[in-house]
């Protein structure tokens, strides 16, 4: 493919976001709620980059999205990691992987 | 993979947004529930609820704009609109669907008809021994059914073009027209205080007093200003106004006026001209006065020649109730402004200085010496020096607003001129087709009549008359069709009228020319005929 992106901050989000869905369908809030959880309250997405973020990623076609019901019988809108959002999730840590050794580096050397 | 999902969002837009509002709606019930169950009081947990999502109005506009991607958005309200008005016009929508369905038929039968001949007098006498020679009846009723079809196409790529051409006339006559202030270096966004956090008046006004002021030591800015409702985009706010020396009327008898709240020079920085009178002065940008300044048009239409200078005009903007209302003393007048869009007469428009309506939703307008979008980030950090948590909406230059108020006439010129220009296609590509075809048939005949003597000019005179004869004859009936039909378009028409004859003989001379150019080419082919060739068919 063409040379890797460097949109970080937008990258960061989706790497998150695919990451999180990759360990099965989620809504928007339950995609909040674990980040925050497992990066214990370091990281919180922001509903107003969530979002727009979310209907991105589904119109590139890395997550599909469905009406369902939570355990609590309420109608929400779970995402679900498509084959595409997988080889981008790949790609997405590779590129993390990159960027976080090279700032590694920096900080070493510097 | 993605166009296919963006073009499925332009056409189900209604559905998305109500959807993304359904989400966004049982994300904050979530996390509302959550809150009630970590023991937080329900009005808390409501608006902790709230407080996290921040804008919803601004979310859903950034998720929106995703959803339909910046041109494409456009493209979908042209599209949309193109649409509507094919749906509104169904005579033009008839016509043109009439005309590609004949010229792809047409167009079909004619090749059908021609190929086999054409294979065949190029195999031989077998042509002859089918048809019986070109008098049989069969062959006279097919070449009538071939002629009459040309003839239609090109009467119906005419009333396209005609369309088209008015489409045009009028779209040049509304970029001519004059907005009434100067667009160039103009730069435009909105700020929406919210009401949770300036919940006075005063800190409403004092919010944005210190926005223009930073905004205004920006380099590059000569003038900060602001507006309620930016012109050209359609509707802002009217109301009655009562003039206090004419007889009270009922509320619904009450001449109209829109009400623009603007801030400080704002008539300098969008360089509206100053009729009458004077402009707000400082203190009245301060508090307020019950000043208002009214346009030429509102002079003009209520105040009939009176001096309106110094009368007190009751304006219904705050309250319904006249005894409620403080009326405001005209100071001035100003020149007038097309807030409809540019198609739309200006209309009669009250100016009040924000203390008078403080309201908390407005649009910065910023006047620049250079490039507009060069200060926008300049502009950005100065409304987040003063309150990080607001956004800066709707970044456009006024040029880009002016353009938009023009989108629609612009698509709906471009898509009928695409019609009509496929439409001239296949009428020439059906006359070329037919005239060929005839040619092709005549080659006996060119050839005995060259061999008897005629000349190249004769030959061309010849088939050209052809061609010529079903010109005419298509552009006439043509002529008669758009008069007949482009009345159903004065609805889109900007002035220019519906049988404007400039169009309509442009566009016929315009059709007769690429319609001979089609013919000229097979009339060309038939003045290279060897008679001896030709001869030998027999």
């Amino acid at each position: 493919m063409g040379k890797p992106k460097n949109d970080l901050l937008q990258g960061t989000l989706a790497l998150l976001v695919l990451k999180t869905l990759a360990r099965g369908p989620q809504h928007g809030y339950g995609i909040t709620l674990h980040i925050q959880m497992v990066s214990k309250d370091i990281l919180r997405v922001e509903e107003g980059s969530l979002y727009p973020a979310l209907h991105r990623m589904e119109q590139d076609g890395w997550i599909r999205a469905e009406w369902g019901s939570t355990e609590n019988h309420r109608r929400a809108r779970y995402y679900r990691l498509t084959a595409q959002g997988r080889n981008q999730l790949r790609e997405e840590e590779k590129n993390w992987e990159r960027l976080t050794e090279a700032v590694a580096q920096v900080l070493q050397f510097a | 993979m993605s166009w296919i999902a963006r073009l499925r969002g332009l056409l189900e837009r209604d559905r998305l947004d109500k959807q993304l509002d359904e989400e966004l709606r049982s994300h904050l019930e979530m996390r509302m529930a959550d809150n009630l169950a970590a023991g937080m009081p329900p009005e808390e947990a409501r608006y902790e609820a709230q407080k996290r999502f921040g804008n919803t109005a601004l979310l859903k506009e950034d998720t929106r704009a995703v959803d339909i991607l910046g041109w494409l958005d456009e493209c979908s309200r042209d599209f949309h609109h193109a649409l509507r008005v094919l749906k509104r016009s169904p005579g033009f929508t008839a016509v043109a669907v009439l005309t590609l369905a004949l010229g792809i038929g047409a167009n079909t039968a004619i090749l059908f008809g021609f190929l086999p001949s054409y294979i065949s007098a190029h195999a031989g006498i077998s042509e002859t021994l089918k048809e019986g020679g070109r008098g049989s009846s069969s062959a006279n009723r097919r070449a009538f059914a071939r002629h009459a079809f040309v003839v239609a196409q090109l009467g119906l790529a005419l009333v396209l073009l005609t369309g088209s051409g008015l489409l045009i006339r009028s779209f040049v006559r509304l970029v001519g027209v004059d907005p009434g202030f100067d667009p160039g270096h103009l730069l435009t966004f909105k700020v929406a205080l919210p009401r949770s956090k300036y919940g006075t008046d005063q800190l409403c006004m004092a919010f944005f007093r210190q926005l223009l002021a930073r905004i205004n030591t920006v380099p590059g800015v000569r003038f900060a200003s602001m507006e309620s409702f930016p012109p050209l985009t359609g509707l802002g706010a009217a109301t009655g106004v009562h003039l206090l020396s004419q007889p009270p009327l009922a509320l619904s008898d009450l001449p109209v006026a829109n009400v623009g709240v603007v801030g400080p020079d704002y008539f300098a920085a969008m360089n509206i001209p100053l009729r009458a009178g004077r402009l707000f002065n400082a203190e009245e940008l301060a508090e307020e006065k019950h000043v208002t300044i009214i346009n030429q048009i509102f002079a003009d239409k209520y105040l009939h020649g009176v001096n309106p200078l110094g009368q007190k005009a009751a304006i219904y903007m705050k309250s319904l109730a006249e005894n409620e209302i403080q009326p405001s003393e005209i100071i001035g007048v100003v020149g007038d402004v097309h807030q409809m869009g540019l198609d739309t007469a200006p209309e009669p428009t009250v100016y009040w200085p924000h203390p008078e309506l403080v309201m908390s939703g407005m649009t910065i307008l910023v006047r620049t010496s250079n490039d507009p979008l060069a200060i926008v980030s300049q502009a950005r950090s100065e409304l987040q020096h003063i309150d990080p948590e607001l956004p800066m909406a709707g970044v456009a230059t006024m040029d880009q607003l002016v353009a938009d108020s023009l989108s629609r006439s612009r698509f709906t010129m471009l898509l009928l001129g695409i019609f009509a220009v496929v439409a001239v296609v296949l009428a020439s590509v059906g006359l070329y087709g037919l005239i060929a075809y005839s040619v092709t048939q005549r080659t006996q005949e060119l050839g005995i009549r060259i061999a008897l003597g005629a000349q190249r000019r004769d030959v061309l005179r010849l088939v050209l008359g052809q061609g010529t004869r079903l010109t005419l004859l298509g552009v006439a009936v043509g002529v008669l069709a758009a008069l007949a039909f482009s009345r159903l378009l004065s609805t889109l028409l900007f002035g220019v009228s519906a049988t404007d004859p400039l169009t309509f003989a442009g566009v016929a001379a315009l059709l007769a020319l690429v319609a001979l150019m089609a013919c000229f080419i097979p009339a060309r082919r038939a003045t290279r005929v060897d008679p001896i060739v030709a001869l030998r068919y027999e």
